[in-house]
C-alpha cells in the first residue's frame, strides 16, 4: 500500500501544481493582461510607459506586459476559448473580421465619455478602426514608411550618396549599378528587392495606382494598377533569375536583429518604417544612412502621398477587466503616453500635435530622421490597407499569387484575376455567415 | 603422400580467398556504415558548431568548421532574449505528472487485460488497439471545446489529465510485458487471499520494473518535444513549453538569428541526449519490446 | 460448474460465478480505460462528425448546414485537393524509403560488426530529438546560401537546388528529413533480425545459398511481420505530419507543402470555420482507414507468421 500512497500524494502534488500554475490573483490590485506582438528593444520601450502608468495606478491597477507572436492567431483563439488577455495589440487589418465575429468589444462608449476627439489623430490612423458604424479599437503608434538608402555603398558604385532614387526609372537604374553578382553567378548584394519588406504586393499596386477593395460594396478590385506593378516587379525576377533571389533571400536574418540584410549592406536600398532605425543604431550605428520619406514616383500613380500603417489595441470579448483595459488604453492614447512610448520606441505617435511638436521631434530616439518620418505622415493623400473580413486570405492569397507570376506560372493578368476571383467567392461566404 | 599435400594446400589457399573474400566483405560493410554514420551524425555537430559562431562565420559560403572564437554569450542571449526557465519550469511540470500518470493507468488497465481472464477481454483489447490508428485530428475540435467548457483551457490540464486514463500504446507495451510472468505467481498470491490490487502493486509491478522504466522513458521524451498539444492549448506565453518557446522564439519577426536559434535549440536537445545516455539499455530494450509483435 | 460430458457454452461462462468475479474485476481494473476512451475517444469522434454539419465559428453557437460543408470541400475547394495530393505524396515516398532504409542499415548491423552498439546509437539518436528543434536544425542545413548541405554540394562542383524555398524540392526535403529520423525503426528490425534462428542460415549455406539469397529468402521474409507493423504506423504518423510544416515551410513555397493536418489545423484555428475544419477531419479519418484496410488485405500476401 506505501507504494500507491506514495503515487497517489505525488499525483495529487502534480495536479494541485498545475491548477495553481494556470490561475494566479493577487489582491485588491487588478491585473490587465496585454499582449503586444513586438519583441526585444521594441517591446522594452512600452515597458517604459507601461511603468509610468503602473506608477500612477500603483495599488488599483497593473498591466502586464506579454510578448506575443502570432498575435491574432492567439488573440482569437484565445477569445473563442474563454480566456482572452484584456487588451490586446493586433494587426489593425484584422479588425474588421473580429468585429464580424463579435471577437472584439465595441469602443464608443468608452471614447464619448473620455471626450476623446477624432480630429486629434491622424486620419489614416483613426479610420483602420471605424467600421460598419462602430470604433472597434484605438491605436498604439502609428507607422510609415520612408525609403532607407546606404551612402557607402551609393559612392561604392558611383552614385550620389545625397540623391535618392526619385522615379521608377531611377530606381531600376540605380538597382543595376548595385547589385553585386559573384563568380558562380549568386547575389551578393542587391540594390533593391521589390518584395522585400514595404510595401509587397498590395502596396506596389496601390504605387502603380490600382485600386484594391470598395469596402461600400464589398468589391475587390485589382486593376490595371496591378497587373502593371506585378509586372514591373517580374522584370527583376526575370533579370536576375527568381531562384537567385530566393536563395540570396534564403539567408536573410530576422528582419529585427543584427542579421538583417540593409545592415548587413546586403541590400542597398530599402522601404521601411522607423523601427528599423532603433536596431541600425544598436546593431549598426556606422552605417551610413540616409532617408527620404517617399517611395520612388511610379508615372500615372498616387503623389505626394504616404502609408499610413498603425498597431491596433482592442479589449477583446469576455475579457476580464474591460473597465482597466480601457484606463489603459486611455492612457496609452494620451500626448503623455504617447510621447513616452513613442520616443523610446523609435515609433510615431497618433496624435498629430504630438508628432509635430518639438517634444516629440527633440526627444525621439528616431533623430535625425524624426522629421522625414513626420513629413511622410503630415501627406493629404493616405493610403491603408483595405478593410475586408477576408483581409488575412488577401494577404496570403496575394502572396501567393504574386509568387506563381515571379515563378513564371501565371500572366499577371491570369493570377490577378484569379485573385480576385478567389476573394469575391471567400468574402461573400464569408458575409453569408455572419449575416 | 603428395596427394594429402596437395589437398592440404588447396584447404589452405582455400580458407585464405575466403578470409580475404570475409574481410573485404567486413571492410565494404564498414565503409557504409560509417560513411552513413558520419552524415547521420554530422547535423548535430553542425547544431552545436553553429550556436558557438558569430554571424560573419555563420553567413559565409564556405563552411567554418569550427568556431573560432567560440560564442558562448549566444546561450546567455537565448537564454534570457526568451523566457527559458519558465518553459523549462512548464516542461518539467507537465512531463513529470504525464509519466506519473501513464504508468499508473497504464498498469492498472494492463494488468486487467492480461493477468484477468475475463469474458471478451481480447476483443476489447482489440479496441484499444484500433484507437492507435484514428488520427488525432478527428478528435481534436470536440477536444477543444470540450476542455474550453471545462474551463481548462490555457491550463495544463488538457494535456495531462487524459494521460491518467490509459495510453493506447504503454496499455499494448506493458500488457505484453505482464503476460510473460508466469502466472503461478499471481495464482499463489490469490490462494494465500491476496486481492488482484495487492498483487499488481506487490507482484508484478516490482517484476516489471524494465517495462515500467520503458514506459516512463518513453512518454518522457514524446512528451518533452509535444507540439501540436501545447500549440493548441496554451496561449499565455507565460505558460508555454519549450518547444512552443522555442518556435515563438523563431517564428519572431519572419527570420531568424541562426546562432542564438542553434544556441536555443541545443538547449531543448541536450537534457534529452543526456538521458539518453544513462538510459541506453532500457530505451533499446524497450524498443524491442514494442516493436516486434506486430 | 461445468459438466466433463459436454463443451462448454458462454451461457456456462458467464454463469459461474467465478467468471462473474472475473469480469467485475477486469472491467474495474481497465475502468479508467473505459472512462477515459468515451470521454476523450468515442465522444469526440462523434461529435467531430456532428460539427462537420455545421457551420461553428466557437464564438456563436453551431449552425446546421447539412452537407454544405462537404460539397464545399468536393467542389470548390483547390487546397483540399492541393494538401491531400502533398500528404499522399509524402507517404507515398517517405514511408516506404524509410522501410527500405532503415531494413537495409539493420541488415548491415546484424553482419557482427564490431562497434555495432556505437553506430546503433548514432542512427537512433535523432529519432530522439525533438521535432521542433530538427525542423529548424534542418531549416538551417537546407539554408539555400549558407546552409550545410549546399555548402558541401558546392565543393564538389554542384549547385544546389534551393531545397525549401524551391517547390519542386520542398517535399523531398521532408522527406529526407524523415528517412534521418527512422532511427527506432532500425533497431526495432536489428532486435528482429537477432530473433531469427542461426539454424536457419546454418542450413541454407549447407544448400550452397549465397548472402543475397539468404537475405531474399530467410531474413526478409521472417521480417515481414515487423515491416507490416511499422509500414502501418509509419503511414498513419504520415497522414498527420504537421509539426515540421508549420514550422519549416508554413506550407509554401506555393502550397507545395501544405499538408493535410497543417490545411486543417488552419481551418480550426486561423480561419475559426470548426465545422469546416471537422469535415476535413472525417475525411482523413476515411482515407486513412481505407489505406489501412488496402495494407492490411495486401498484408495476406507477403506477411509471413511464424514459419
Amino acid at each position: 500500500m506505501s507504494i500507491l500512497r506514495k503515487f497517489l500524494s505525488v499525483l495529487v502534488l502534480c495536479t494541485i501544481f498545475s491548477v495553481l500554475f494556470s490561475s494566479f490573483t493577487f489582491g485588491e490590485e487588478v491585473v490587465v493582461t496585454y499582449w503586444e506582438k513586438w519583441v526585444g528593444r521594441d517591446i522594452d520601450a512600452v515597458k517604459v510607459m507601461v511603468d509610468a502608468f503602473n506608477k500612477r495606478y500603483t495599488g488599483k491597477i497593473r498591466v502586464e506586459v506579454l510578448s506575443t507572436t502570432n498575435i491574432n492567431e492567439k488573440t482569437l483563439t484565445a477569445i473563442a476559448g474563454g480566456n482572452p488577455p484584456d487588451v490586446a495589440g493586433i494587426w489593425p487589418e484584422d479588425i474588421p473580421q473580429f468585429a464580424i465575429q463579435g471577437a472584439v468589444v465595441p469602443l464608443d462608449d468608452f471614447i464619448k465619455e473620455a471626450k476623446i476627439n477624432k480630429a486629434d489623430y491622424y486620419p489614416g490612423t483613426w479610420s483602420y478602426f471605424e467600421y460598419r458604424g462602430h470604433i472597434w479599437g484605438l491605436p498604439s503608434t502609428n507607422r510609415t514608411p520612408a525609403l532607407y538608402y546606404n551612402a557607402d555603398l551609393f559612392k561604392e558604385v558611383g552614385l550620389n550618396p545625397d540623391r535618392p532614387p526619385k522615379t521608377l526609372e531611377e530606381l531600376d537604374k540605380y538597382n543595376d549599378k548595385l547589385t553585386k553578382i559573384g563568380p558562380k553567378g549568386e547575389i551578393i548584394r542587391m540594390g533593391y528587392v521589390p518584395w522585400y519588406r514595404y510595401p509587397g504586393p498590395w502596396g506596389l499596386g496601390r504605387i502603380f495606382g490600382g485600386g484594391d477593395f470598395d469596402p461600400e460594396k464589398n468589391k475587390w478590385i485589382l486593376d490595371e494598377g496591378y497587373e502593371k506593378a506585378f509586372s514591373w516587379a517580374l522584370t527583376y525576377a526575370k533579370k536576375f533569375g527568381y531562384k537567385n533571389i530566393l536563395d540570396f533571400q534564403a539567408s536573410f536574418g530576422a528582419t529585427a536583429g543584427a542579421d538583417e540584410p540593409f545592415l548587413m549592406n546586403r541590400v542597398a536600398i530599402e522601404y521601411d518604417t522607423p523601427f528599423r532605425i532603433g536596431w541600425i543604431k544598436l546593431y549598426k550605428p556606422k552605417l551610413n544612412l540616409r532617408l527620404y520619406p517617399f517611395y520612388p514616383q511610379v508615372p500615372g500613380g498616387p503623389t505626394n502621398y504616404c502609408f499610413q500603417y498603425a498597431d491596433a489595441l482592442i479589449i477583446p470579448k469576455n475579457a476580464k477587466h474591460p473597465k482597466e483595459a480601457w484606463e489603459f488604453i486611455k492612457y496609452y492614447n494620451s500626448r503623455e503616453g504617447q510621447l513616452l512610448m513613442n520616443i523610446g520606441s523609435s515609433q510615431l505617435p497618433v496624435l498629430k500635435e504630438l508628432a509635430n511638436s518639438s517634444d516629440f521631434l527633440k526627444k525621439s530616439t528616431l533623430a535625425p530622421y524624426t522629421k522625414v518620418f513626420v513629413t511622410g505622415m503630415n501627406q493629404k493623400k493616405v493610403i491603408t490597407t483595405p478593410k475586408s473580413p477576408n483581409q488575412r486570405k488577401f494577404e496570403t492569397w496575394i502572396n501567393d499569387a504574386f509568387q506563381e507570376v515571379l515563378y513564371e506560372r501565371k500572366s499577371p493578368k491570369d493570377a490577378l484575376d484569379e485573385l480576385r476571383t478567389k476573394l469575391q467567392n471567400d468574402l461573400d461566404e464569408l458575409l453569408a455567415r455572419f449575416k | 603422400m603428395g596427394k594429402r599435400i596437395l589437398r592440404n594446400r588447396l584447404q589452405d589457399n582455400w580458407r585464405k580467398s575466403k578470409k580475404k573474400k570475409i574481410f573485404i566483405h567486413k571492410s565494404l560493410i564498414h565503409l557504409a556504415l560509417i560513411s552513413i554514420s558520419v552524415i547521420f551524425i554530422f547535423p548535430f555537430y553542425w547544431l552545436v558548431s553553429t550556436s558557438l559562431k558569430s554571424n560573419e562565420q555563420i553567413f559565409t559560403f564556405s563552411p567554418v568548421w569550427i568556431p573560432n572564437p567560440p560564442q558562448w554569450v549566444n546561450y546567455i542571449k537565448a537564454w534570457t532574449f526568451v523566457p527559458f526557465a519558465t518553459y523549462l519550469k512548464n516542461t518539467l511540470i507537465i512531463c513529470t505528472s504525464i509519466v506519473i500518470g501513464t504508468v499508473l493507468s497504464c498498469s492498472l488497465v494492463a494488468y486487467g487485460f492480461s493477468r484477468i481472464k475475463w469474458v471478451g477481454r481480447d476483443t476489447v483489447f482489440m479496441l484499444v488497439l484500433v484507437v492507435m490508428m484514428i488520427p488525432f485530428q478527428v478528435r481534436m475540435i470536440p477536444l477543444f471545446i470540450v476542455f474550453r467548457s471545462l474551463g481548462w483551457l490555457n491550463t495544463f490540464l488538457p494535456l495531462i489529465v487524459p494521460t491518467y486514463f490509459g495510453v493506447a500504446f504503454y496499455i499494448f507495451l506493458l500488457r505484453q510485458f505482464f503476460l510473460t510472468i508466469p502466472f503461478e505467481f499471481s495464482d499463489a498470491a490469490r490462494v494465500d487471499g491476496a486481492s488482484d490490487f495487492w498483487i499488481w502493486s506487490r507482484v508484478i509491478l516490482p517484476l516489471s520494473k524494465p517495462a515500467i522504466a520503458t514506459t516512463a522513458l518513453f512518454q518522457w521524451i514524446d512528451q518533452w518535444q509535444d507540439f501540436m498539444g501545447p500549440l493548441i492549448y496554451i496561449n499565455d506565453p507565460k505558460k508555454f513549453t519549450l518547444s512552443l518557446g522555442l518556435q515563438q522564439f523563431q517564428s519572431q519577426h519572419l527570420g531568424v538569428e541562426w546562432g542564438l536559434l542553434m544556441a536555443a535549440s541545443t538547449i531543448m536537445v541536450l537534457p534529452i541526449i543526456v538521458l539518453f545516455f544513462f538510459t541506453q539499455k532500457t530505451f533499446i530494450q524497450g524498443i524491442t519490446m514494442s516493436g516486434l509483435k506486430g | 460448474m461445468l459438466k466433463r460430458n459436454r463443451k462448454p457454452g458462454l451461457k456456462d461462462l458467464i454463469s459461474s460465478s467465478k467468471e462473474r468475479r472475473n469480469l467485475k474485476l477486469g472491467l474495474i481494473f481497465i475502468s479508467p480505460w473505459i472512462i477515459g476512451f468515451s470521454m476523450f475517444i468515442l465522444y469526440p469522434i462523434f461529435a467531430s462528425l456532428y460539427y462537420s454539419f455545421t457551420d461553428y465559428t466557437m464564438i456563436s453557437a453551431p449552425k446546421w448546414i447539412g452537407l454544405s460543408n462537404y460539397t464545399k470541400l468536393f467542389f470548390r475547394d483547390e487546397y483540399f485537393r492541393i494538401s491531400l495530393y502533398n500528404t499522399l505524396y509524402y507517404t507515398l515516398f517517405s514511408v516506404p524509403l524509410g522501410i527500405v532504409f532503415s531494413v537495409a542499415i539493420a541488415l548491415l548491423l546484424n553482419t557482427k560488426v564490431e562497434g555495432m552498439p556505437v553506430y546503433r546509437t548514432i542512427y537512433f539518436l535523432p529519432s530522439i530529438t525533438p521535432v521542433v528543434a530538427i525542423s529548424i536544425l534542418w531549416m538551417w542545413l537546407l539554408n539555400p546560401q549558407y546552409g550545410l548541405v549546399n555548402s558541401i554540394l558546392r565543393l564538389i562542383g554542384i549547385e544546389g537546388p534551393g531545397w525549401l524555398t524551391d517547390p519542386a524540392w520542398a517535399k523531398p526535403s521532408l522527406i529526407m528529413m524523415s528517412i534521418w529520423g527512422t532511427g527506432r525503426a532500425i533497431v526495432i528490425y536489428l532486435a528482429g533480425l537477432q530473433d531469427i534462428p542461426q539454424e536457419l542460415y546454418e542450413a541454407a549455406e549447407i544448400d550452397g545459398a549465397s548472402s543475397l539469397e539468404k537475405v531474399r529468402r530467410i531474413t526478409l521474409p521472417l521480417l515481414t511481420p515487423s515491416i507490416f507493423f511499422n509500414s502501418i504506423i509509419g503511414m498513419i504518423g504520415a497522414f498527420q505530419t504537421f509539426t515540421q510544416a508549420y514550422i519549416m515551410t508554413g506550407g509554401g513555397p506555393l502550397n507545395s507543402t501544405l499538408f493535410y493536418g497543417l490545411y486543417l489545423y488552419r481551418n480550426a484555428f486561423n480561419y475559426f470555420s470548426m465545422g469546416y475544419a471537422s469535415a476535413l477531419a472525417w475525411i482523413l479519418f476515411v482515407i486513412v482507414f481505407l489505406c489501412s484496410l488496402l495494407v492490411f488485405k495486401s498484408s495476406g500476401r507477403w506477411v509471413h507468421y511464424g514459419q
